[in-house]
């Protein structure tokens, strides 16, 4: 597919599910499907031995407090990588590593300051999130700022980190900051001038279906739900497909009886309208701080020898959940980790029941995963040459103890533990029947991290500071290298001049592999 | 100082008052926050209740979008009911940032009561599945547990039965090949250090066909965590408190 078909394709939202990005990584997750799969096979397991380092770039940020964490996926488009961290936007030459422009604004406030996932390209045209909630459009080429948009308020202390997604004109955010017990909302803004074209909340206003999972208007507005991570779209259904967040206030229940709609949820929107068409609640009434953000990735596969179009998530809470994207009715949702002791099964919809007895308790409650979950935010991926869907997990207990057991808490009602003894997996689940094909115990705990697959049957992930190259079929380790740091975003990959790179973020610093070609003598 | 007198007292009762980590990490002035939090008490915890969370939706002042926005107490000046100062404004204020910092970071929340365990059972359980490795006299050998209540609060006291510190326990590791065993002291997925009983280091490289065998002391404890109650810890905790 050529650069300029990809980005018509991007603007006019045709089908990308059947192809994949080779010469380009258009959008955070390469294209819409979240699978993180590219058609590249110049890389393979045959010589993926051969890739060695082709360049590094370790980049400075204009703040001189803190330093760069890269958690953002770079975009590479027409030769050009655009990436983030923290207060900054950089463009670096992705043949050589040569930083072109940076861009640079201090966030204002007292949120967290912590990560950021990168960019959207619409035309010419870069599109992120500030930390303190503005949809900030520049200029690709200078990196000169166009225009600066706030979208919600950080003295309430929101705060945003996702990669924006663009659907043919629509610039998807949303916001971010569950600490404060403010309600979450995903909008739409116009890509020329950054008005606002439409904005779903997570939590429905009373007389809004779902308002009935809320004991009041004060408990639904108060509930949090911050979808921080970018979804994925179906262009022949019209659907985007994102996980949203915890319930608020965080840890404790007690003021929020009933499922709390639409938190820890798979939605399914209407990028057009913001309209809501289908939902499912991963986790009802979560108790645990485990938002349901994770990627839901676009499966078209065959279940029972029919086709079908899937969506796939690795949840944070433990569970794998395969469900129909086009009704949202469940397909099949399994124990991903083995673990696992927090709730009492699965229900008829497919959905677990929590144990009450594992909410946090003021004595301490033993429970399976900790709060950073089963996984977390890096990217999974999903090939479709081998069936598999991959995603680093942690199995792992924590104690967890219930802090404010006031009849309306409020913010983080609740207090972790961490125990030890964590063992932590590469795993490859079949998403036909949600069970391991293969799992690699990783020989010390660390993770989850971002990983890619290619058609050259490659799995691309880090563990500590090594990047790590997987046969995908049978998870046997083929190849291996050391960097600076670990592995802090999802690893890409393109063709440029012919030659296949492989990029990853690790701290401050962005490397490249490609095969190494000796040059031939005279 | 009074106002940890008071606070001490409050926690006891009303967990939602601020815990002195997060009084401490909100960096607002020690004075002004005990002139601010004493004038909240008797001016303005009738209708916001004790911790500002209000006595209905109206009144809560944390979930307030107003006093988050302003971050101080000026508005009060509008307030129908009260006329203060401008000292006790500022005052309020930095009480006001004391609340919301409490409920918005993590981890400065007071722990409420551990201790619910029956001691009793705990003994009985500790005889049954710790007394392999574990001694209750004073005998200072590794694994001795006698004075455990004394030394440490029961939230640490909890942690640490079920995950104790690595430092005292040494791993030891047999890897193959070479075959060489000794004290486990870095493993990652690509290399192992490891001392063998001569204090030589070997580090070893490692792929998917290294046999490694660690034998952790440790282990027996987190093999524990599947088939443990909550009731089984607390009691335990409760039993190991008591040794004084």
């Amino acid at each position: 597919m050529t650069v300029r078909n990809l980005i018509t394709a991007l603007l006019m939202g045709s089908s990308l599910l059947a192809q994949t990005p080779d010469e380009a990584w258009p959008t955070y997750n390469g294209d819409y499907s979240g699978r993180r799969f590219s058609g590249l096979t110049q890389v393979n397991t045959g010589n993926v031995e051969k890739l060695a380092l082709a360049w590094a770039t370790k980049v400075t940020s204009g703040a001189t407090g803190y330093g760069v964490r890269i958690s953002a996926t770079p975009l590479m488009l027409e030769g050009v990588l655009y990436f983030t961290s923290l207060d900054n936007v950089w463009a670096v030459d992705a043949r050589s590593g040569r930083e072109i422009w940076r861009y640079y604004r201090e966030a204002k406030g007292d949120m967290p300051r912590t990560g950021n996932r990168g960019v959207a390209l619409y035309g010419k045209w870069l599109y992120f999130v500030t930390l303190d909630n503005n949809l900030v459009s520049l200029d690709a080429a200078t990196g000169k700022q166009r225009f600066l948009v706030q979208f919600a308020d950080p003295k309430q202390l929101f705060f945003s980190t996702v990669a924006p997604v663009v659907i043919r004109n629509h610039v998807i955010i949303a916001t971010g900051g569950d600490s404060l017990d403010i309600p979450a909302y995903i909008e739409a803004h116009d890509p020329e001038t950054g008005a606002l074209q439409w904005k779903w909340r997570v939590t429905p206003a009373k007389g809004e279906p779902g308002f009935e999972t809320w004991p009041s208007e004060y408990a639904a507005a108060s509930g949090g739900g911050h979808p921080w991570i970018s979804g994925t779209y179906d262009p022949e259904l019209n659907l985007y497909y994102v996980g949203t967040g915890n319930p608020d206030p965080v840890g404790a229940g007690q003021s929020r009886k009933g499922d709390n709609l639409y938190t820890c949820s798979i939605v399914a929107l209407n990028p057009d309208t913001g309209k809501l068409v289908w939902h499912f609640q991963v986790s009802p009434h979560d108790t645990h701080d485990w938002d349901a953000v994770q990627t839901p990735v676009l499966i078209d596969g065959v279940i029972d020898g029919k086709p079908r179009k899937l969506v796939a998530q690795a949840g944070r809470n433990g569970y794998f959940t395969v469900l129909d994207r086009t009704t949202g009715k469940n397909v099949l949702t399994t124990r991903m980790l083995p673990t696992l002791n927090w709730s009492k099964g699965v229900n008829s919809a497919g959905q677990p029941i929590p144990d009450p007895a594992k909410e946090p308790q003021p004595d301490g409650t033993l429970v399976s995963p900790p709060t950073s979950g089963a996984t977390n935010w890096p990217p999974p991926s999903f090939s479709p040459q081998t069936g598999l869907f991959y995603v680093g997990t942690n199995e792992g207990f924590s104690l967890y103890y219930l802090t404010d057991p006031d009849q309306q808490p409020q913010g983080f009602a609740f207090r972790e533990a961490g125990l030890g003894g964590n063992k932590s997996a590469l795993v490859a689940i079949d998403y036909r029947t949600g069970e391991p094909a293969w799992k690699h115990y990783w020989r010390a705990p660390g993770g989850p991290n971002g990983i890619l697959t290619t058609a050259g049957n490659l799995l691309f992930t880090g563990h500590g500071s090594y990047l790590i190259g997987f046969d995908a079929t049978t998870g046997k380790t083929l190849w291996h290298t050391t960097m600076a740091n670990a592995l802090t975003n999802g690893p890409l990959t393109y063709l440029l001049d012919g030659k296949q790179y492989v990029i990853v973020g690790a701290g401050d610093t962005l490397y490249a592999y490609a095969l190494h070609a000796p040059k031939p003598g005279p | 100082m009074k106002l940890v007198v008071v606070l001490l007292l409050t926690t006891s009762l009303a967990a939602q008052l601020p815990s002195r980590a997060a009084i401490a990490g909100s960096n607002q002035d020690e004075a002004a926050v005990e002139r601010g939090s004493a004038l909240f008490a008797a001016q303005c915890a009738t209708c916001h209740g004790p911790a500002g969370r209000g006595t209905n939706p109206a009144t809560d002042l944390i979930r307030s979008a107003l006093v988050r926005r302003e971050q101080t107490a000026e508005k009060l000046a509008t307030h129908p009911d009260a006329a203060f100062t401008k000292g006790q404004m500022e005052d309020l204020g930095a009480w006001l940032k004391v609340l919301l910092f409490s409920v918005s970071s993590k981890g400065n929340q007071d722990f409420l009561n551990i201790l619910t365990g029956d001691a009793g059972k705990g003994g009985r359980f500790f005889a049954a599945n710790c007394a392999g490795c574990h001694t209750l006299h004073s005998e200072k050998a590794t694994g001795d547990l006698a004075g455990m209540g004394e030394k440490y609060d029961a939230s640490v006291l909890q942690s640490l039965w079920l995950n104790p510190r690595r430092a005292k326990t040494p791993r030891t590791v047999t890897v193959t090949p070479p075959g060489i065993t000794g004290t486990l002291e870095r493993i990652d997925e690509f290399s192992l250090v490891l001392k063998d009983e001569a204090g030589t280091r070997h580090t070893v490289r490692l792929d998917d066909d290294t046999r490694v065998e660690i034998k952790d002391p440790l282990q027996a404890h987190y093999d524990f965590y599947p088939r443990l109650t909550d009731a089984d810890i607390h009691n335990v905790t409760a039993f190991l408190a008591s040794l004084k």
